[in-house]
């Protein structure tokens, strides 16, 4: 199926499966080795966290004088550098950077690395998927250097009082839990602006987070088929969020 | 206490998506990473509290959004993720430094053609190849890199420069164009220095410049110095 834009303004699209059981330390070592024929480069991690406790009359203290090792788990990264999958011990995410291949693209290589999961370490219950898009919409300023009217490009913003007091928005930043009428999926939404990615720019942050969390398929083929209802989703979210000023950055029509 | 952030709820309006969330104190970026993926534990598919950690629970709203996501205080959590220790520390150092290039890199492709991106990568790995690379050698500074790409989508530059790098880690670029070679040294924050020298004939003259990058455009263009 052909990209509805030439330049999409996705900066990165993940789709991660989260898991009921956790792999154990065997599984989580031999998934690089499976992986490894798409992903030759890899890197053990681990997740580290610093407790801090903030008292009602003290200071801050450490709750713990050393970091605490979370999870483990590995970062693969293909030999073209675009597609990222991280393991850890109840999840696996897929990354794919821009430039953004296409849906069917991106699909068919993070079914890839699910579906070879699946087959070598067996079938796992899923507890959630998460399929999230992270859009910049980068806006020439032109010559004149104008302000950039971020309702131009983008519907979702804040909701501000229409007093003379506020004459520009200067700096915003929206997130917000969306219950959908699909499936019980979630969306996060995340709207912002952001520093300009470009010079002369300004930039425009739109990031759609789906989530499955409730009765999620464990038959596969009904797993991907929810994955394209999130999709779906996604895309109408999308749609309804930018203007059509916004789209002709996109390169819509071209 | 200090409060590290606060935020009230703004009043829905009638049309649109009719919320709003003000946050105060606090940068986006703060919160986001640049990718989403470099939060390995936190990228998707789950609802955990965000980072509002220390609200005044008395400030206005707050209670009401405490409740809806059915989050409660916790201590702060600051999860990082790290090499393992049975990771090589070199190539682990080495493993990073690329993939942030290329992730920097990835974060504007969009307005990079294909073939720019391939070589730039290519060379991003030649200069990061732990067979080559040496204590001592700088690992690649993001903020240089960055600006590099910033300056070629600027400059809409088609030649595809031979990448060094700076014994600070620092992104070095060099073009030829007739007999002259031009060398740029990007910076942090669109700066850069940059000198024009010759690599054929007698003339050992060497032009140089320092300044924004904008500047250095304008200055190569005045000496017309073209970037194809």
């Amino acid at each position: 199926m052909p990209q509805k834009y030439s330049k999409p303004p996705i900066v990165e699209a993940i789709l991660q499966l989260r898991y009921g059981s956790a792999l154990t330390d065997a599984e989580l070592n031999r998934l690089p080795k499976l992986l490894q024929g798409t992903y030759p480069k890899s890197k053990p991690e681990a997740d580290i966290e610093l407790a801090v406790e903030i008292g009602k009359d003290g200071p801050a203290t450490a709750t713990q004088a050393h970091p605490n090792t979370i999870d483990t788990g590995a970062r693969l990264i293909s030999s073209d550098d675009q597609r990222t999958v991280i393991t850890r011990s109840r999840s696996i995410l897929f990354a794919y950077q821009a430039p953004y291949p296409g849906w069917d693209q991106f699909l068919a290589e993070a079914r890839e690395v699910f579906d070879t999961v699946r087959e070598k370490l067996g079938y796992r219950q899923l507890a959630s998927v998460g399929l999230r898009y992270t859009n910049r919409i980068d806006v020439p300023l032109g010559a004149s250097q104008e302000t950039v009217v971020p309702g131009d490009y983008m519907v979702l913003g804040p909701a501000l009082p229409n007093i003379p007091i506020f004459p520009t928005v200067r700096t915003y930043q929206l997130v917000a839990d969306i219950d959908l009428r699909v499936d019980q999926l979630v969306a996060r939404v995340q709207a912002a602006t952001l520093e300009p990615a470009l010079i002369n720019h300004a930039s425009l942050l739109l990031d759609i987070d789906i989530m499955a969390q409730h009765h999620v398929p464990q038959k596969i083929n009904e797993l991907w088929e929810l994955v394209s209802r999130m999709r779906q989703a996604k895309n109408e979210i999308f749609e309804a969020c930018v203007t059509e000023k916004a789209r002709q950055l996109f390169g819509a029509g071209t | 206490m200090k409060h590290e952030l606060s935020f009230e709820a703004a009043r829905p309006q009638a049309d649109g998506f009719g919320f709003g969330l003000r946050v105060a104190d606090r940068r986006l970026q703060d919160w986001l990473s640049s990718s989403a993926a470099g939060y390995a534990s936190s990228a998707v598919g789950f609802l955990e509290p965000l980072v509002f950690h220390s609200v005044d629970q008395q400030a206005f709203g707050v209670a009401s959004l405490w409740q809806f996501g059915k989050r409660a205080p916790k201590p702060i959590q600051i999860p990082k993720t790290i090499a393992a220790p049975e990771a090589n520390p070199v190539a682990a150092k080495l493993f990073d430094a690329r993939a942030n290039a290329k992730m920097i890199a990835a974060q504007v492709s969009m307005h990079l053609t294909p073939d720019w991106r391939t070589k730039i990568y290519r060379q991003v790995d030649r200069l990061l190849d732990a067979e080559q690379w040496e204590e001592g050698d700088g690992l690649l500074d993001a903020s240089s890199m960055k600006t590099f790409l910033r300056f070629v989508i600027y400059a809409n530059v088609s030649t595809v420069p031979s990448l060094g790098m700076a014994a600070t880690g620092q992104v070095i670029a060099g073009w030829r164009a007739d007999t002259r070679r031009l060398t740029i040294q990007f910076q942090a924050n669109d700066l850069c220095r940059l000198a024009i020298s010759h690599f054929v004939g007698d003339d050992t003259s060497i032009i140089s410049f320092s300044g924004s990058t904008v500047k250095a455009y304008s200055f190569l263009e005045q000496v017309g110095f073209s970037l194809g």
